[in-house]
């Protein structure tokens, strides 16, 4: 059996963590599946889905790393008039930071719930916001 | 409390009634790839630019493309939902013959505190006595404030032909105490709206432009090729406004492309807060 959910989540900050662990626990318990994997997928090009510790420290210290592999400033191509949408590319850095979050992150699901390893969180990292974001969750097994 | 002195409010989900409605905007702003979005998530947005107020500004295209963008009844409307953030213009076809009536009702009965005008969009010159030069009067006589978008716009339908600041200085002379704002800079005609600026005390810049490469790349070339940083700290530091022209380009993105022009922290000050509270008439706020 595979449910598939769809979360909005409405961000605030240009550049922002956003800890998911709770989220997908929720939607896996509704979901009724025992035994089972869950995906957190997101649907944009300017957002990331990762795992990590979830401490403050470390969100802080990966968000400067981002911006430190992708910094503000550079000579990106993708600035400039686009005809099809009306409006500038300027967001450059935010696809590019994106790309080395990649857009999911799985885990396996045991007696109904997320199986985490102990300092383990999900989260959805915002990158060109503040925006509504759309993840969807998809649950699949018995 | 800073200001952004140009945005359009077109695409926010509270003010869009029907698909129709957002085509024909999309259609005739000419931005067809936006996400509806609600006051909610702009006022994030706005939050997270470091923005306090920002004027929103609508568009009567009647006579050109058969309707508004928004009307003036939805811009009181639009302010009503957000008092302490959103400060709402109105506009007028000067191509109708309800002109001068609908510009009185803009003002005395709604309430709105600027108007707005394309002549690109709207296909008129801005310097014509016989059509225009009521509509100043009443704005003179009321104190309301213009927006003219000059120079470079993007709206499918406009034309440079009326689009050169030039055209505003017979009227930045016949009515001294009618304050307006060039748009846009005025792109590319940038040294002449620095003209108009500098010699008339009414007339006044915003930043609102971005045309070639990132708002930091563009805001460097305009404000390193095109003129210099000191033009604006020595002798407009009083004139320039900050605009961003959001949803064409976020706020923040403009905000940082302003901070990063290489002018002296005073101008910033002036441009951010200090202008657009003179040019609004916000002195008491």
């Amino acid at each position: 059996m595979t449910k598939i959910y769809s979360k909005a989540i409405k961000t605030s900050q240009s550049i922002q963590m956003i800890r998911m662990g709770n989220i997908v626990s929720d939607i896996v318990q509704e979901s009724s599946i025992q035994t089972g994997v869950v995906n957190i997928i997101t649907l944009h090009t300017t957002t990331g889905i990762t795992v990590n510790e979830g401490l403050d420290c470390l969100e802080l210290d990966i968000v400067d790393l981002l911006k430190k592999l992708v910094p503000d400033e550079g000579p990106y191509v993708h600035a400039h008039f686009l005809p099809s949408y009306g409006r500038t590319s300027a967001n450059a850095t935010s696809h590019l930071r994106g790309l080395l979050l990649g857009n999911n992150a799985i885990f396996p699901i045991q007696n109904g719930k997320v199986l985490f390893g102990g300092a383990q969180e999900i989260y959805l990292v915002e990158l060109d916001g503040p925006q509504e974001r759309k993840i969807s969750i998809v649950v699949s097994g018995d | 409390m800073i200001i952004d002195v140009h945005a359009h409010p077109y695409f926010l989900k509270e003010m869009c009634g029907s698909e129709e409605q957002v085509k024909f905007r999309r259609d005739n702003f000419g931005l067809y790839k936006i996400a509806l979005q609600d006051i909610d998530l702009f006022k994030r947005q706005i939050a997270a630019a470091g923005i306090d107020k920002v004027v929103l500004l609508p568009l009567d295209l009647s006579s050109t493309a058969g309707g508004t963008l928004m009307s003036n009844h939805d811009m009181k409307y639009l302010e009503d939902l957000a008092p302490d953030t959103f400060i709402c213009f109105g506009s007028i076809d000067p191509n109708s013959k309800t002109a001068l009536s609908d510009l009185r009702t803009l003002i005395k009965d709604f309430g709105l505190k600027g108007i707005n005008f394309n002549p690109s969009s709207q296909h008129f010159f801005p310097n014509d006595k016989a059509i225009l030069y009521p509509v100043y009067e009443i704005a003179q006589k009321y104190n309301v404030p213009i927006c003219f978008h000059m120079g470079m716009s993007w709206e499918p339908n406009s034309l440079l032909q009326y689009a050169n600041p030039l055209l505003l200085e017979n009227v930045a002379k016949d009515f001294p105490d009618l304050k307006f704002s060039i748009s846009h800079f005025g792109w590319p005609w940038v040294v002449e709206s620095c003209i108009l600026a500098m010699k008339y005390t009414n007339v006044y810049i915003d930043t609102s432009m971005l045309y070639f490469d990132s708002p930091r790349e563009f805001f460097k070339y305009v404000f390193s090729s095109q003129i210099q940083p000191s033009w604006i700290d020595r002798s407009l530091s009083n004139k320039v406004l900050f605009g961003s022209n959001y949803p064409r380009i976020e706020q923040l993105r403009m905000r940082e492309a302003l901070e990063y022009a290489g002018f002296r922290e005073e101008t910033l000050h002036k441009i951010l807060e200090l202008n657009p509270i003179r040019f609004l008439n916000l002195q008491g706020e």
